[in-house]
């Protein structure tokens, strides 16, 4: 029976991987016990006998079909590389949505129309202007015409109401 | 001086398919014995060995010498065996103790207790004895196995392959050598006993 303590470190033994030391500590501790000694000498001979296990070559037509499947292979253009990448893809697609979701969105008027109002007040020469034209009352204050100021093509109409 | 295989890889990606074909060259032995020995079937070996490199051939322009190129070239190897197995295509081909593994070697002669070894053994080819040993491993043992034992791959390589941890990887070597050297045990020299972690798969 080999020792527990020993299992694990019997592989890096097998593969040669293990350090001088490990080796010596393993080496030695098989001196001491008849378990361990033997299953160092079965692990060493079952190193060898794997190398034993028949190798065998692929067949003749191996490296033919081979490229006869590379060949059939489509052969890259050179857009390929301008083509964007399913991840690149993916982060266009939802920066689109996105983008038309928010022009989707309703514009805010009510700031717009105050800006307008804020415009026309600061201009007040405009806004008198507006209030006495508005106001029409203000022509009646104009004295009446004298015949002689009358414009020579008024309409006959006029003539009988004066 | 021979170019490194990250190298090589990254020639291809530039468009040198002469750097492809010595990769193929260098690693398709490899690559068909280990499909071989994962799903138990010539012809389904070299079929997957085909896709192994014609995805490795479709990868090129987004190659990165990230990792080692084996680990990478056996991870695909072993994903495609593991699914080809899970697929259920070849469960037909389970080995059998008692039926030839392929038409070209003889049944398997198992040890019995009235036979010397070494009279066992000389009736029986002792390459296929020791193949069929390492076919009956559990896949993921298997696989193991293969990378570390054949291709002599790190620990970190292998376990970046499987998909397993280091410790989990050392656990599943340490039950798969400790099921072939009780299968082996004619081999090894010490009679078959019912050793631990016999068939057990992590």
């Amino acid at each position: 029976m080999m020792c527990d303590k020993f299992s694990s470190e019997w592989l890096a033994y097998i593969d040669g991987r293990a350090s001088i030391t490990e080796r010596e500590r393993l080496e030695s501790h098989s001196q001491v016990c008849a378990g361990c000694q033997r299953r160092a000498l079965e692990y060493t001979q079952l190193w060898r006998v794997l190398d034993e296990s028949s190798i065998s070559e692929p067949s003749m037509g191996f490296n033919a079909r081979i490229r006869a499947r590379v060949a059939a292979e489509p052969k890259p253009h050179f857009w390929d590389g301008l083509l964007p990448t399913p991840r690149l893809a993916l982060a266009m697609g939802l920066l689109l949505v996105l983008s038309a979701w928010f022009a989707r969105v309703p514009v805010d008027t009510t700031t717009a129309q105050s800006d307008q109002d804020f415009r026309m007040i600061r201009d007040l020469r405009v806004l008198e202007n507006y209030d006495v034209l508005r106001d029409f009352g203000a022509l009646s204050e104009i004295p009446a015409a004298s015949p002689a100021q009358k414009p020579a093509t008024t309409p006959p109409g006029d003539d009988q109401r004066m | 001086m021979a170019r490194s295989d990250v190298q090589l890889m990254l020639d291809v990606k530039g468009g040198d398919e002469a750097s492809f074909s010595e990769l193929l060259q260098r690693y398709r032995t490899p690559v068909v014995n280990f499909l071989q020995r994962m799903v138990r079937d010539r012809a389904t070996a070299e079929d997957l060995a085909q896709e192994v490199f014609l995805r490795i051939y479709r990868a090129r322009k987004k190659y990165v010498p990230s990792a080692k190129f084996t680990t990478w070239l056996f991870r695909i190897a072993t994903n495609l065996a593991l699914n080809s197995l899970r697929d259920g295509r070849y469960h037909h081909l389970e080995v059998s103790l008692d039926a030839p593994a392929d038409e070209n070697t003889a049944p398997l002669d198992l040890p019995s207790k009235g036979r010397a070894a070494d009279e066992r053994l000389m009736d029986q080819d002792r390459s296929a004895f020791i193949r069929r040993a390492i076919e009956k491993l559990p896949e993921k043992q298997r696989a193991a196995v293969m990378m570390h034992k054949f291709q002599e791959m790190d620990y970190s390589e292998i376990s970046e392959a499987l998909g397993c941890s280091e410790s989990a990887l050392k656990s599943l070597l340490f039950r798969a050598y400790e099921t072939l050297r009780v299968e082996l045990a004619p081999l090894v020299g010490v009679p078959a006993e019912s050793g631990m972690g016999k068939g057990a798969e992590i």
